[in-house]
């Protein structure tokens, strides 16, 4: 499967948002923290909306870039995908997901 | 799997504190090496998609379960010659005796493929056995019943 990435169309431009480990050791390397998004999303979002351009749009400008996130609708479903999206490079060395155990299902009816 | 081949990884002094450590991007620089060693280039790993390393893994254990039957299979080739060739390390063996001939051709794996058209035939040939049984089983029944009526009415 591949990586996650998020398309973002602003001004007749296609964005491909998406987080490599290269990018993801910028960001820490710049002082940011996953683990305390919680304490500061007001900040913390906006960084990590410029850290996702990192990848494939590392010229474009931090204002062009702010513009576009502030015009983005549904900033917390951006702000779960975009969470999502940096946290794979990280999970992908981690153990592979369960395999299907066997024929055993479960279904609730509400 | 390749969680586990990642936390077998070296660990280096210090690595406890560094468990507690907010930063991912130290453990990327330990598994680099790893990665590379199972292909990856160092592009792929760093600027690639991200996801690419459970690939390289899945292809490792393939690779190492290949491994493990080449190995057996050519244990089996060595455990083969030297049946062949014990005769003569027999201290008791005749003068003259000579080693069994090492096989002319490797093992054959390859199974014959049987087209679907072969099966149909082979299945519609054992339903015609089977109607031919069931027949032959009415006939006689008939003939038995028919005897016994035949007693009884006359």
């Amino acid at each position: 499967m591949a990586s996650k990435r998020l398309i973002i169309e602003a001004n007749g431009t296609t964005y491909t948002l998406e987080f490599t480990r290269r990018t993801v050791e910028q960001m820490e390397r710049q002082g940011f923290v996953i683990r305390d998004m919680g304490k500061s999303p007001m900040t913390s979002l906006p960084t990590l909306f410029r850290g996702a351009f990192l990848a494939h749009h590392r010229t474009v400008q931090r204002d062009v870039i702010d513009e576009i996130f502030a015009a983005l609708p549904d900033k917390d479903g951006l702000f779960d995908k975009l969470a999502e999206m940096y946290v794979e490079p990280i999970e992908a060395l981690m153990a592979d997901p369960e395999e299907d155990k066997g024929n055993v299902k479960w279904e609730a009816n509400w | 799997m390749g969680g586990e081949l990642v936390n077998r990884l070296p660990v280096s002094e210090g690595e406890t504190a560094k468990a507690d450590s907010p930063l991912h991007y130290p453990k990327f620089h330990e598994v680099e090496g790893y990665y590379i060693a199972l292909g990856m280039t160092y592009e792929q790993f760093w600027d690639g998609d991200a996801t690419m390393v459970r690939a390289y893994r899945k292809a490792h254990e393939i690779k190492k379960d290949l491994d493990n039957e080449r190995a057996w299979l050519q244990g089996m080739y060595i455990y083969e010659a030297l049946c062949d060739v014990s005769p003569l390390f027999n201290m008791n063996s005749k003068r003259g005796t000579k080693a069994h001939p090492y096989r002319t051709s490797p093992y054959e794996f390859k199974k014959p493929v049987v087209t679907v058209e072969d099966e149909t035939n082979e299945q519609k040939e054992q339903m015609n056995k089977m109607l031919e049984k069931m027949n032959v089983f009415a006939r006689l029944h008939n003939k038995k019943f028919a005897e016994r009526g035949g007693e009884k009415n006359g």
